[in-house]
C-alpha cells in the first residue's frame, strides 16, 4: 500500500487506539481522582500496570521514593501525572522490539529517543519550564517515525532505502518517498492517543520550530534536544546527518551556548535511566552501538 | 526542513557518496572517538552538508568540546 498525504488519515486506521484503561484513567476528572480507584482499574490490565509502575518508579519523573504498588504511586503522583505516567506506559507498549526485517535499528532509535529525552529535560530545568512533560515530549518526538516501522514497514523500508541511496537527512527521505514526513504521522497519532496538548505540538513541530504553529517553548526545546543529541552519539534516529539548528527557537527559550554544556553534561549522567525507562532494561555500556 | 545554509549534496564535500556511513553498521560500543582525529572526522562526516553558519559553527564547536571532555 503506497501512502500519500491525501490518504494519511485513512491509512493511519491501521494503528491500534491504546487501551480502553488508559482512556478511562485518564479522563478521570480531577476532582472525582482517587488513587485506589485508579490503581483499581489499572490492575484490569497486568501487563500495562507492571509497565506503568516501571514508568512511575522512574527517577526522572519525579518520584522522590521508589514505590511497589499501584496505588501508592497514584497517591504519590496524583490525578495529572498519573495519568502522563499511564499514557506514556501504553504508548511505550505498542512498539516492537528486536530487530526489523527491514533493518531499522530499533533499540537504536529508542536509545536516541532517550536522549533527546533527558536532554530536554535537562534543558528544561535551566529554563524554568516543566521537566516531566519535556521529557515525554523529546522520548517521544519521533512518535512518527515508530508508528511508520511497527505499522508501514514495506513503505518505511523504500524510506531507509532512499535514505541511504541519496545520503540525506531521514525527513527528506520521508517526504520524497512518502509526500509526508514523521511529524505529520507522529502528531496525528499523538492526537488519536490523547498525548498532552504541548506534545503534540513538539511531535508535530520540532523540525520547525520557527512555524507560528511550533511557537511553543517546548517545542523549541525539542527541537534543540534532537540536533545536538545527534552530536553525542546516544543512539541512532535513522541517519548519520545533523539538522539545521534553529538559533531563534534557541532565543525563543532564552537557551544559551553557556546553559546547554550543563545540560549536556546532566543529561549524561540521566540517560542510562532514561533507556531503562523505554526498553525495560539497560544496555551494558560496553554493549551500546553507535553510529560509525 | 530549512534550505538555508545547506549544500546541495553533490556539492558537499567528497560528494554524495563520500564519508556517508551505513547507519546499519555497528561500531565499537559505548564512547565517542577516542582520538581527536578520530572526533574531528566524526564531526566532519555528521555536519558534511552544511556550510557552516555562525550557529552550526557554534553547535559543532560544543559538540566537540564535549567529546574531548568525555572520558
Amino acid at each position: 500500500m503506497s501512502l500519500v498525504l491525501h490518504s494519511l488519515d485513512s491509512a493511519l486506521a491501521r494503528v491500534p487506539e491504546l487501551p480502553a484503561t488508559v482512556r478511562r484513567l485518564v479522563a478521570m476528572p480531577a476532582e472525582a481522582y482517587r488513587a485506589d480507584v485508579a490503581a483499581w482499574v489499572l490492575r484490569k490490565d497486568s501487563g500495562l500496570a507492571q509497565s506503568a509502575l516501571r514508568v512511575a518508579n522512574c527517577p526522572l519523573l519525579g518520584l522522590l521514593q521508589p514505590v511497589s504498588g499501584l496505588a501508592d504511586a497514584a497517591a504519590a503522583l496524583g490525578a495529572a501525572r498519573f495519568g502522563r505516567v499511564i499514557t506514556v506506559a501504553a504508548v511505550l507498549q505498542q512498539f516492537p522490539a528486536g530487530r526489523a526485517a527491514h533493518g531499522f535499528d530499533r533499540s537504536g532509535f529508542w536509545r536516541h529517543s532517550a536522549a533527546a529525552g533527558v536532554l530536554a529535560r535537562a534543558m528544561a530545568l535551566e529554563l524554568g519550564e516543566d521537566p516531566e512533560l519535556a521529557l515525554i515530549a523529546g522520548l517521544l518526538h519521533d512518535l512518527g517515525r515508530a508508528v511508520l516501522d511497527a505499522w508501514f514497514p514495506r513503505e518505511f523500508s523504500a524510506v531507509l532505502r532512499y535514505r541511504e541511496r541519496h545520503d540525506v537527512w531521514i525527513g527528506d527521505a520521508e517526504a520524497a518517498v512518502l509526500g509526508f514526513d514523521h511529524c505529520s504521522v507522529g502528531s496525528r497519532v499523538a492526537e488519536r492517543w490523547g498525548l498532552p496538548g504541548e506534545v503534540r505540538q513538539a511531535i508535530a513541530w520540532h523540525h520547525r520550530p520557527e512555524a507560528p504553529e511550533g511557537d511553543h517553548p517546548l517545542t523549541a526545546i525539542v527541537h534543540v534536544a534532537d540536533v545536538v543529541v545527534r552530536g553525542m552519539r546516544r543512539g541512532n534516529p535513522g541517519d548519520d546527518t545533523i539538522p539545521m539548528l534553529s538559533e531563534r527557537a534557541m532565543a525563543r527559550v532564552g537557551l544559551d551556548w553557556t546553559m546547554l554544556e550543563p545540560a549536556l553534561d546532566t543529561a549524561d549522567r540521566d540517560f542510562h535511566e532514561a533507556v531503562r525507562l523505554v526498553q525495560d532494561e539497560e544496555l551494558p555500556a560496553a554493549q551500546e552501538q553507535v553510529l560509525s | 526542513m530549512p534550505s538555508e545554509g545547506r549544500l546541495p549534496a553533490e556539492m558537499a564535500p567528497g560528494g554524495v557518496t563520500a564519508g556517508t556511513a551505513r547507519v546499519d553498521q555497528p561500531t565499537v560500543a559505548g564512547s565517542v572517538p577516542a582520538t581527536e582525529q578520530d572526533r574531528e572526522a566524526h564531526l566532519d562526516h555528521l555536519f558534511r552538508h552544511w556550510t557552516l553558519s555562525p550557529v552550526m559553527h557554534q553547535l559543532r564547536r560544543l559538540l566537540g568540546a564535549y567529546q574531548e571532555n568525555k572520558p
